[in-house]
């Protein structure tokens, strides 16, 4: 058994041991002392050990990680014994990160070198060379040609890299592996970058010693053994650095349920303002680029001429190098503010930023560090976070996530496993390379953490496609290796095999937008913008949305394009900015449901009851207050649900019953539940449902809901055949379908010189979607599509886990009839209208509802 | 007098001939677009060849059904002078001179129809002919040339160059559009004057690809179906194409332009379920949720 170890810091006397007089002359010269990680990390590495080091960003990884391979590099090439070879890789997921790298590896040699020059030593020049997408064919050639000592890549140039004759001559003794913001490799990449580590110690004669950097992430065990693969050890330096967070958490105006009220929407501004004017430099994330948009906008229209040239935006859909310009300006701290959606959570140095401002819930503790950790990024400032949030849910989650980074727990990352088109490409880059006795290619891959447990049929199907045995006669034109079942061998196929691997790697899907376009009626063929396609893979025909202030119906979709209805009546049932929300974690959600169980226990005593939250969550006492109030209302009205109950409440509305499920479990785990129960109340009465997912619950409505043989005909055991029936035509599969299809090289991006667009893919993999379940309803690629849909969009396992919960007795189901939405279901019931209702209409409707709460309640409350 | 049924994605045109009394069976088949699969190879699409002999299993099916169907029991309708109801619920004029089958050709020559229409689009590749097009057209030329005795194609807009393909088949014949009695036969892209001429009662089209979305509240499923309307006293009917790669389009969402400017809409519905046919009344007054059982049961 693989040994994983928590170790701590090494003696400041030993790690300057270690170092050559010249590295620690240097060493010295740039900085006072070594910090904690480098204590925790040059020593090992020294000693060849396989290391994780997990620390918050504004550590010193990166140099922790370098200091012990530079210090042998410089070592050898005094004494003239530098070979030509790689010695060490560099792995990031960021191109542009590289770049940073680069530079700073750069520098450091320099200096180095420039001492030695002045102390008249002799010194062997150390090559870095950085690989990336952008790296011309020159540079690569004279990179084959001149092995750099130290490569720097990204996983998916590391893979290229590998397959290329002559630079894998170079390999052949690598001996460090360094695998950088790992933490953000939880998915299909870096499933990819673990089998292409395999592919490497198998190249190279020594095992390399591999280093992981990551921020804070949990559990670290896991991660560790995702960095080293099957049966190697381990240490894990997790690296508190002496940052003590300092965060607060708050809302705009006197009343929560008034935030939305134009004197109030000013009050924001003016907060984000005073905010602002306090600190030197401010990040501000909102979670979607609209609201990204939004709030730039609103601070120039409240405070004309104030922030001209100091404020800039940052999101995903402005251009690489729009976004470049803003980085550089913050660097050079000409920007006051910065506003962001997700874009600016990783990577690259900022610059100083003294405070990040999270605009409604980040939804999970990890995020939240990491926001906040891009605040104080030197050593040792603290990182300072404020949490500004505009709704009671918000208020509630927020005052978990707070305590929960306070006492630091983190919720826990999850690596996809076994998937079947991340390892067919890898196994055909691993024939290209060479020929492999299949009991030896399968044991290399089972040493990647992601394939351990990976069954031999499994492997045997993704074989059995990559040579084309489904296609009987025409087998040439789809085979991509050859498998001879005599002498058990595999290679490669074809002549173009290494440029179509080479112009088809990589696991990112091709995503990009939508025409929607109208379908039927008198504007037909009218287009009337874009959506996000990720968007798009949400909706399901009927649902209504949001296109520039206007509504309308989804029809279907053909390659790019949406086809619509306009000038429908009905409320819009998918709130626009749906795909770009970021589910609650699984963890937290469990956290806020033992929460709302410590509050109903004492919801009698009003005073208790505060005093309670205040001390449980590290909040204001006004923030307290407001929480209690909520719960008071929905304790009066309805019931608190909480992590022993299931409140299911059902009501009227138009004709048609709502039955809104209180399942506090995240998103991920309610899109599993809502599209089973949706199925089961379709099933039991043939009738559409309309369904709404949240993380804090789901609803249902349609005609005649019976909500318990509903509730008992899903079973955790069925739930798997459940969905597998449930999601069988829906665009979400089929989407997924063609990822894994572009992935598993079925359907290639780029082929003969050509380049297929996004629009072209996906026609084209709606045909392949037919061919592939006609030839077997168990293809490993559908599976691969189906498992992706199952396990990495929604939740299965946990999902599961509830379900059994619920027959066994751990949790209960409680029905509540009411005549009207509860105030715990109410954002439910308003996420899908989010995009209509202004913000004032939405508070006032608040209001009024609050007030019916009230009223309903009557006057003592119970 | 022409009785028309369902066969599946087909259409069997049974026609007698008011002045020989002679009848005769004409099997329809909607667009086939043979060689996609190819065409998809080649742009680094990996789909499997697996329609063509997918094709011909639905083809035996179909023909074997026909067999079962129209076998022996016209014997009832041979008696002179009187007015006959056959099982079929056709009426037959007593006058015409009915000797022994209700189809023309019998037993002996082995046919299983007189003709075979097929409504273009045979081919898929504009521009060029590929290899698989080459053998797979050929090789359903002369699987349907032993079912039917003579088979006609009409040109497909995807048909362009599918000349030197029929050239090797003596026997196939190739025209712009094909007119059996009060029966026209078009693709359906192009409109022709001879439509309307007086003769003509049934209009017979492919090209579009109908096909309707049903949903059983928990899911929504498309199926390939046939529409047929009246439209300037014609009866129109649209097949769907035969090939099971697209279900084909579903006029309610997307709207396809006609050269007559028809409203499909206003037309019927009946869907295809396997061999079997279900008919669900006007498109326009079907509700998207049909109970799915339905399908499932019949």
């Amino acid at each position: 058994m693989a040994k994983i170890e928590y170790i701590e810091a090494s003696k400041a006397e030993e790690v300057k041991e270690i170092l050559n007089s010249l590295v620690r002359e240097w060493f010295f010269s740039r900085f006072e002392d070594f910090s904690n990680t480098q204590l925790c990390g040059v020593k090992n590495i020294n000693d060849r050990k396989n290391i994780l080091v997990s620390a918050p960003t504004g550590g010193t990884k990166t140099l922790t990680a370098f200091l012990g391979i530079l210090n042998y590099l410089v070592g050898l090439s005094l004494k003239n014994e530098l070979e030509d070879k790689i010695y060490a890789v560099y792995s990031s997921p960021l191109k542009a990160l590289s770049n940073d790298i680069f530079v700073n590896l750069i520098n450091p040699l320099k200096e180095i070198k420039g001492l030695a020059e002045k102390k008249g030593m002799k010194m062997q020049e150390i090559r870095v060379a950085l690989r990336t997408g952008d790296t011309s064919a020159a540079e690569r050639a004279k990179m084959a040609k001149k092995s750099p000592h130290i490569l720097v890549s990204t996983p998916e140039t590391l893979a290229i890299v590998l397959t290329s004759k002559k630079f894998v001559e170079k390999m052949r003794a690598v001996e460090f592996v360094i695998v950088d913001e790992i933490h953000a490799m939880t998915n299909k990449r870096g499933v990819y970058l673990s089998l292409t580590l395999e592919r490497l110690c198998d190249i190279s004669k020594i095992e390399p010693v591999r280093i992981g950097l990551s921020a804070t992430i949990s559990p670290l065990g896991e991660i560790a053994r995702f960095l080293v693969g099957k049966d190697r050890d381990c240490l894990i330096a997790d690296v508190k650095l002496m940052k003590k967070i300092e965060i607060n958490l708050d809302y705009p105006g006197e009343n929560i349920l008034e935030v939305g009220l134009q004197e109030n929407q000013k009050k924001l501004y003016h907060i984000l303002d005073e905010l602002i004017q306090e600190h030197k430099t401010t990040l501000i994330f909102t979670n979607t680029r609209a609201a990204t948009e939004r709030i730039v906008h609103y601070l120039d229209l409240h405070f004309p001429g104030k922030y001209a040239g100091l404020i800039g935006a940052h999101h995903s859909s402005m251009s690489k190098e729009k976004r470049f310009e803003i980085e550089d300006k913050l660097r050079k701290g000409e920007l006051k503010v910065v506003v962001s959606s997700t874009s600016l959570e990783l990577g690259i140095d900022i610059g100083s930023i003294d405070l990040v401002v999270l605009l409604r819930s980040p939804k999970s503790t990890s995020r939240a560090l990491q926001r906040i950790g891009r605040a104080g990024h030197k050593l040792h400032d603290n990182p300072k976070g404020e949490f500004i949030v505009l709704d009671r849910d918000d208020l509630v989650e927020c005052s978990i996530l707070m305590k929960e980074m306070i006492e630091k727990k983190i919720d826990n990352a999850e690596i996809p496993k076994n998937c079947l088109d991340v390892l067919s490409q890898q196994i055909y880059g691993m024939a290209i390379s060479r020929i492999w006795n299949i009991d030896e290619m399968l044991r290399t891959i089972r040493r990647s953490y992601c394939y351990e447990t990976l069954s031999k049929e499994d492997f045997l199907s993704v074989i059995s496609y990559l040579a084309g045995d489904y296609a009987l006669e025409h087998r040439s034109v789809y085979a991509k290796i050859w498998y001879d079942e005599k002498t058990k061998q595999i290679g490669k196929k074809g002549k173009m095999a290494r440029v179509i691997y080479m112009t088809n790697i990589g696991t990112i899907p091709a995503e990009s937008f939508m025409t929607v376009e109208i379908g039927v009626g008198e504007r037909k063929g009218q287009i009337v913008g874009k959506i996000d396609e990720s968007f798009l893979e949400r909706m399901k025909r009927g649902d209504v949305f949001v296109l520039g202030g206007q509504k309308y119906q989804f029809l279907f979709s053909r390659g790019m394009k949406a086809y619509v209805k306009a000038d429908v009546s009905r409320n819009p049932t998918i709130p626009s900015w749906f795909s770009e929300m970021l589910p609650l974690s699984f963890d937290v959600a469990l956290e806020i449901g033992r929460f709302r169980k410590l509050i109903k226990e004492r919801i009698k005593d009003k005073k208790e009851c505060i005093e309670f939250i205040e001390k449980h969550t590290y909040c204001k006492k006004h923030i307290a207050e407001e929480i209690y109030e909520y719960f008071k209302e929905q304790q009066g009205f309805s019931e608190i649900p909480d992590e022993k109950t299931i409140i299911v409440e059902k009501y009227k509305e138009d004709r048609k019953e709502v039955l809104i499920f209180h399942s506090l479990y995240g998103r991920r785990v309610n899109d599993a539940l809502a599209r089973a129960y949706a199925f089961a109340a379709a099933r039991l009465k043939y009738r559409d449902i309309e369904m709404g997912i949240s993380d804090n619950g789901f609803y249902l409505m349609g005609e005649q809901l019976e909500e318990d043989k509903i509730i008992k005909w899903v079973k955790a055991k069925d739930l798997k055949e459940i969905l597998k029936e449930a999601i069988e035509k829906t665009e979400v599969l089929k989407r997924r379908f063609r990822h894994c299809a572009a992935r598993s090289l079925m359907i290639l991006r780029s082929y003969k010189g050509r380049e297929k667009s996004v629009g072209k893919q996906q026609v084209h993999s709606g045909f392949l979607f037919v061919a592939v379940k006609k030839l077997s309803n168990e293809f490993p690629i559908l599976r691969e599509a189906r498992r992706e849909v199952f396990e990495d969009l929604m939740d299965i396992k946990n999902a599961e886990k509830v379900l059994k919960w619920l027959e066994n007795g751990q949790v209960n189901i409680k029905i509540k009839k009411l005549p009207f939405v509860s105030p715990f279901g109410l954002n439910m019931a308003l996420e899908g209208r989010s995009d209509l209702i202004k913000m004032e209409d939405r508070a006032s409707f608040l209001k009024r509802m609050h007030e019916l709460h009230l009223k309903a309640i009557g006057k003592d409350g119970f | 007098m022409t009785k028309i049924d369902y066969i599946g994605k087909c259409l069997l045109l049974r026609n007698i001939n008011k002045k020989t009394g002679k009848k005769k069976k004409i099997l329809v088949i909607g667009d086939l677009h043979l060689g996609y699969e190819e065409a998809l190879n080649k742009t680094g699409v990996f789909v499997t060849r697996q329609m063509f002999e997918e094709m011909i299993k639905e083809f035996d099916l179909i023909f074997e059904k026909i067999e079962k169907k129209y076998e022996k029991k016209e014997l009832a309708y041979t008696t002179k002078g009187l007015e006959i109801i056959g099982k079929d619920g056709m009426i037959r004029d007593n006058k015409s001179n009915i000797k022994d089958n209700d189809g023309g050709v019998g037993g002996d020559e082995g046919y299983v129809v007189d003709e075979i229409v097929l409504l273009g689009d045979v081919k898929h590749v504009f521009g060029t002919i590929m290899k698989q097009e080459w053998g797979d057209v050929l090789k359903l030329f002369d699987y349907l040339l032993e079912k039917g005795k003579k088979v006609v194609v009409v040109e497909g807009n995807h048909d362009a160059i599918l000349e030197p393909i029929v050239k090797q088949r003596k026997e196939i014949q190739l025209e712009e559009f094909y007119v059996d009695h009060n029966v026209i036969f078009l693709h359906g892209d192009k409109d022709f004057e001879q439509i309307w001429d007086d003769e003509i009662d049934i209009v017979i089209l492919g090209h579009i690809h109908p096909a309707v979305k049903l949903s059983g509240g928990a899911k929504v499923e498309k199926y390939k179906c046939f529409l047929d309307g009246i439209h300037k006293n014609k009866k129109f009917m649209l097949v769907p194409s035969f090939s099971e790669y697209s279900k084909g389009i579903d006029i309610r969402e997307y709207e396809i332009k006609n050269p007559w400017n028809i409203d499909f809409k206003k037309f019927n519905v009946k869907v295809v379920n396997g061999l079997k046919i279900l008919d669900f009344g006007k498109l326009k007054k079907l509700n998207w949720v049909i109970i799915f059982s339905l399908l499932l049961v019949i």
